[in-house]
């Protein structure tokens, strides 16, 4: 009896029309690291979550496109919702930072508010200017500013 | 330069055990052997090919480690088992068949008790001719093996009548849906690892070790471990001592593999970033490991699965239990055959013109085995 399976089970019982899946957490990192693109939704218990999550940050690109949230599904209190990078001090001020992974918190945000269209509208104009490749800032390769990037995103948004 | 870092990272005066042959004939050094589940007999077949062909003075005794109930109900390894390790004090083994959630004791983990393998020792190092998504990495991790997450200390939850949570079995009533695990953590077992941690930096010149950890939320668990590493890590001044949260870890080993050189853990999180770290590389079907004990016992062993959908087919990949043998025989001594048997295989993945299929390659098993035997030149 393993009871985390257990649980993943009845819940799953309730949902027959999702796919699941069920790995042991080394071997979860290891195909985090080598097939990233065969995973959609990854549920963990706490320590397992907090070190797949940082991988998967990663994995994705760059650190400065990850988004993140903490949710209160109750709505009793507040979800916050965040980049998962860090303050990055040693960049502050120079105005080279990647805004997306902010950005993309915020459609996480519109999401949770029920406004699923914009967070639709926002998540397409990051995707378009992540294929564009022509308006990116230094974590991604380019030489746009954080506003620049910002812009054209923005732009995208209203295009869309 | 074939392999050369690989070389550094296997290690030349390696873990040297204090190993004293016990009589056998010439340098011939008897090691025991488990072959193992599922695929595991035709990879050993593979080492002993090969080993035959490169004339490695090794004999092996293969024993077999079913396992047996003793008079007293408990589940363990067949004597055999144990006075073949005592007598040769060094062993190679194959996958192993591990039950999850049935109830069976895991094998894998009654030979860490029995021979009391206390470091589990895992070089990832990058492999020309296998190309991955990660460049230049070139570490080891050492992995605490015997306690922390896995001391199997668990229980349900149990409620006095007061209906306070207590954790004694009398008279209480279980608390549906609450489980508790205990990780246990001594300054025994954290010191012994770390001190084998620096040891083996010292022998093989690396010139790093990283405490992995998470002290900021398990507070006397971690911060035992990594008080542990600091004061051994005094004796040792010519090699540079850092520590590191795991998250952090793991976020930096998918960015930059290349800035870390040995790692050392506790339980939980070595068996996850020693599995991280063998998917920079190329997955388990590459990755050399050995687990040392006390009294001179090391089991060398392939980490990867039975794989039974392909057992008997000769489809399965030899790699990773031949390049435990080699770490092996670097362990013993055998500095020259492990080079000459080393560089066979990496020649043979280089060259890319027998692989098999999970190499990217479609030659069987056998092949594979018979194109390294040709690269012993």
């Amino acid at each position: 009896m393993v009871f985390w399976d257990e649980v993943f089970e009845d819940v799953a019982a309730e949902f027959p029309q999702v796919e699941t899946e069920s790995l042991l957490v080394d071997r979860a990192c290891m195909d985090f690291v080598r097939w990233p693109e065969d995973f959609d939704v990854v549920v963990a218990s706490n320590l397992f979550a907090d070190i797949l999550s940082d991988i998967a940050a990663v994995v994705t690109g760059s650190m400065g496109l990850a988004p993140s949230a903490n949710i209160n599904p109750d709505k009793v209190h507040p979800s916050l919702f965040e980049p998962v990078h860090g303050a990055a001090f040693d960049i502050m001020g120079k105005g080279i930072a990647n805004p997306i992974a902010t950005v993309s918190a915020v459609a996480m945000m519109l999401d949770h508010l029920g406004e699923a269209d914009a967070a639709a509208r926002v998540d397409a104009a990051v995707a378009r200017c992540l294929e564009e490749r022509r308006v990116l800032t230094a974590d991604l390769g380019g030489s746009a500013s954080t506003s620049q990037m910002g812009d054209e995103a923005a732009r995208l948004v209203v295009a869309g | 330069m074939l392999g050369l870092r690989y070389l550094r990272a296997t290690g030349s005066a390696v873990l040297r055990a204090k190993h004293h042959s016990t009589g056998s004939s010439g340098d011939v050094q008897r090691v025991t052997l488990i072959k193992g589940d599922g695929i595991g007999p035709e990879i050993s077949e593979a080492v002993i090919n090969i080993f035959k062909a490169a004339k490695v003075p090794v004999a092996w005794d293969c024993v077999s480690v079913a396992p047996v109930r003793t008079p007293d109900g408990h589940v363990t390894v067949p004597e055999e088992v144990i006075h073949s390790m005592q007598k040769n004090k060094i062993g190679l083994k194959g996958p192993l068949e591990t039950q999850v959630g049935k109830g069976a004791v895991s094998l894998n983990l009654t030979l860490r008790r029995v021979f009391n393998l206390y470091a589990n020792v895992r070089p990832c190092v990058s492999l020309e001719g296998y190309k991955t998504g990660y460049d230049g990495v070139n570490l080891v991790t050492i992995r605490e093996n015997t306690e922390g997450e896995y001391s199997g200390i668990e229980h349900e939850a149990r409620m006095a009548l007061n209906r306070v949570p207590q954790f004694t079995s009398h008279s209480m009533q279980v608390v549906e849906g609450v489980v508790q695990s205990i990780k246990l953590i001594t300054k025994t077992a954290s010191e012994r690892v770390a001190r084998f941690a620096f040891e083996y930096a010292s022998t093989h010149g690396r010139r790093k070790v990283t405490a992995v950890h998470k002290s900021n939320i398990m507070r006397r668990a971690d911060g035992l471990f990594l008080a542990c590493c600091s004061q051994v890590a005094a004796n040792y001044p010519q090699i540079t001592y850092s520590d590191m949260y795991l998250d952090t870890a793991c976020l930096n080993l998918v960015q930059d593999p290349s800035q870390f050189d040995v790692l050392v853990m506790p339980n939980l999180y070595g068996d996850i970033l020693s599995d991280l770290c063998a998917g920079l590389v190329g997955g388990l079907g590459l990755t050399p490991s050995g687990n040392i004990g006390a009294d001179g016992v090391a089991i060398f062993e392939a980490v990867h699965g039975t794989a039974p959908d392909i057992a008997g087919e000769d489809k399965a990949n030899p790699t990773a239990l031949l390049l435990s043998a080699v770490m092996m025989l670097r362990h013993m001594g055998f500095q020259e055959h492990a080079q000459k048997v080393e560089g066979a295989i990496l020649k043979t993945i280089r060259e890319a013109k027998m692989l098999t299929g999970d190499l990217g390659g479609s030659a069987l098993c056998s092949q594979y085995t018979q194109e390294i035997i040709n690269n012993l030149g």
